[in-house]
């Protein structure tokens, strides 16, 4: 039975073709090669002009074209050496890979023994410790072929990511960004272990699963609230009459009429906006004003949440259009700097670029990055308006307690049943309001 | 009557500089054009991840090879178009004009456009750059 190291050399020689990969190296170094070759004519090519006469000027123009266009032709040569120098090492650790798989051969085949029917007996254990040893030469025997096997596999592995950092290089196509999604056909990524394809041809590349995502940072916190503005003068309240004591008999249990503890005199909950920043209008997440919360004062915290909501939204959508702008910018081809160096260029390979078949990569990659950030303005602005839905409730809480701290001078009322009654403890927050 | 003749024999000898800066380009031109390296190794370094990954890049890089190769190819027949205006404009014509000339300069700049560059990157990412 083969070995997972086996099976992954085997999986790696699947398909492969030594001299497929030979004959690519022997091609990129011919082409390098002759592009020498013309470079070297276009070198020492000289028009017929003398100075002074007509013509000079333009053939010392030409001049200066040939030898520009020879020393990037040497340099293309170069990388094309470099190209066909990992072909041609991709074509020998594919050839030493499958000297090691025919060298190992099959794989040794477990021994079998019947237990002797006299165990005890000098043969019975002689038997046995021949079995054991037997046991212990295929066991390191399978051993040294899963070592040798493994050895071949990883030096096909290196062998193949220098070659294909060689033709990043040399096509300089950047890898694409963001998470990469499976094949169709749901092809699991292959590993050692698993049976190789019966298919003749490689499969589609499989891709390893998708990393979990790292667990969101934890927010910050909140910033302090600003201080809250003047309040606007209330209109004066009404005297209100004295209620009529009771018998003498009962000594009085109610506290006077008046305003609620906890608001200034005259506030009416169900007035709102009075307190927030501009007029607070309902858009999206947000209280509606007068609509009343757990914590009171309901108007207050719907004009506040609104607000800062609609505020938070905007700044976020305009991060992103900003963040957007600036991905596509980077991602327009550069063409004036490529004819920066030129004599006489015209500016840009207008001609050649239609031909070239990269140009899909890069926008593909300025479409993602501008996905990407629009999803992390869309992200800032929900943050906003969640923190202005918690502050308002903080600030409602600071309020009450606001309004029971200047019933203090009252010595009649208990301190602690008014806390409790006017403190939320859900979502209360440290009075940042005094 | 030296001059004449001297006027003859450089006219005779600037005819067959151009034509054989002529020839190399076209001949040149037409080499480069059948060396263009077929992609022989396509779907042939094996079933592993990294054989797959090798197979794309490879694949990539040959299709900017070609596409290099091609340009390299259209900027040398713009050179030699260049050569042959440069030849019947300048030394055998009679009555030369400016038009003339910038026609010659037109093509070589149009060469040295597709033969420039030092690699094999697209546009997109700069190429044709140091």
């Amino acid at each position: 039975m083969a070995g997972p190291q086996e099976l992954r050399l085997q999986q790696a020689l699947d398909g492969a073709r030594k001299e497929h990969i030979l004959a690519d190296a022997d091609e990129w170094k011919d082409c390098a090669g002759l592009l020498r070759e013309i470079a070297a004519n276009l070198k020492h090519a000289r028009m017929p002009a003398r100075e002074g006469e007509l013509g000079y000027e333009t053939a010392l123009a030409m001049h200066a074209a040939f030898e520009h266009t020879a020393a990037g032709m040497a340099k293309r040569a170069d990388h094309l050496d470099e190209g066909g120098q990992a072909f041609a090492a991709a074509a020998v650790a594919v050839g030493a890979a499958e000297q090691v798989r025919t060298a190992q051969g099959a794989a040794p085949t477990a021994p079998t023994s019947t237990p002797h029917p006299d165990p005890g007996s000098e043969e019975g254990i002689r038997a046995a410790a021949l079995a054991r040893a037997a046991k212990r030469a295929h066991d390191q025997a399978v051993a040294d072929r899963e070592t040798a096997f493994k050895k071949a596999a990883d030096q096909l592995d290196e062998t193949y990511l220098d070659a294909t950092a060689t033709m990043k290089k040399i096509h300089g196509v950047p890898d694409p960004e963001g998470p990469k999604h499976e094949q169709p056909g749901g092809q699991t990524p292959t590993g050692p272990g698993q049976p190789p394809p019966t298919t003749p041809r490689p499969p589609r590349p499989p891709l390893p699963p998708e990393p979990p995502r790292p667990p969101e940072p934890p927010r910050p916190p909140e910033p302090p609230l600003p201080p809250r503005p003047p309040e606007p003068p209330q209109p004066p309240v009404p005297p209100t009459t004295p209620p009529t004591p009771p018998p003498p008999t009962t000594p009085p249990t109610t506290p006077p009429p008046g305003p609620p503890p906890g608001l200034p005199p005259g506030h009416d909950p169900g007035q709102g906006g009075a307190l927030g920043p501009g007029p607070a209008t309902p858009a999206g997440p947000g209280l509606p004003l007068g609509t009343p919360t757990a914590a009171g004062g309901g108007g207050v915290a719907g004009g506040l949440g609104a607000g800062a909501a609609a505020g938070a939204g905007g700044l976020g959508a305009g991060l992103g259009a900003l963040a957007v702008g600036g991905r596509g910018a980077v991602a327009v081809p550069g063409g004036a700097a490529g004819a920066g160096g030129r004599p006489g260029a015209a500016g840009g390979r207008a001609i050649g670029s239609s031909s070239r078949t990269g140009s899909s990569g890069a926008l593909g990659r300025g479409a993602g990055g501008a996905g990407g950030t629009q999803g992390r303005g869309t992200k800032g602005a929900a943050r906003g308006v969640g923190a202005a839905g918690s502050r308002s409730g903080a600030g409602t809480a600071g309020a009450g307690r606001r309004g029971a701290r200047r019933d203090d001078a009252d010595p009649t009322r208990d301190h602690r049943q008014l806390d409790e009654d006017w403190v939320d403890d859900e979502g209360a927050a440290p009075g940042v309001l005094d | 009557m030296p001059l004449m003749i001297d006027m003859l024999r450089d006219a005779g000898i600037d005819e067959t500089i151009l034509a054989k800066i002529q020839a190399m380009l076209d001949g040149d031109s037409d080499r480069l054009r059948g060396k263009r390296p077929n992609h022989h190794s396509k779907g042939r370094f094996g079933a592993s991840s990294t054989g797959v990954d090798l197979d794309l890049h490879a694949s990539t890089a040959h299709e900017h090879v070609l596409a290099a190769l091609d340009e390299m190819v259209a900027g040398l027949r713009d050179y030699y178009l260049g050569v042959r205006d440069f030849g019947q404009h300048v030394v055998e014509a009679d009555d030369v004009t400016t038009a003339d000339l910038s026609r010659v300069l037109t093509r070589t700049e149009q060469g040295s456009e597709r033969t420039g560059g030092d690699d094999f990157h697209g546009p997109e990412q700069g190429g044709d750059g140091s």
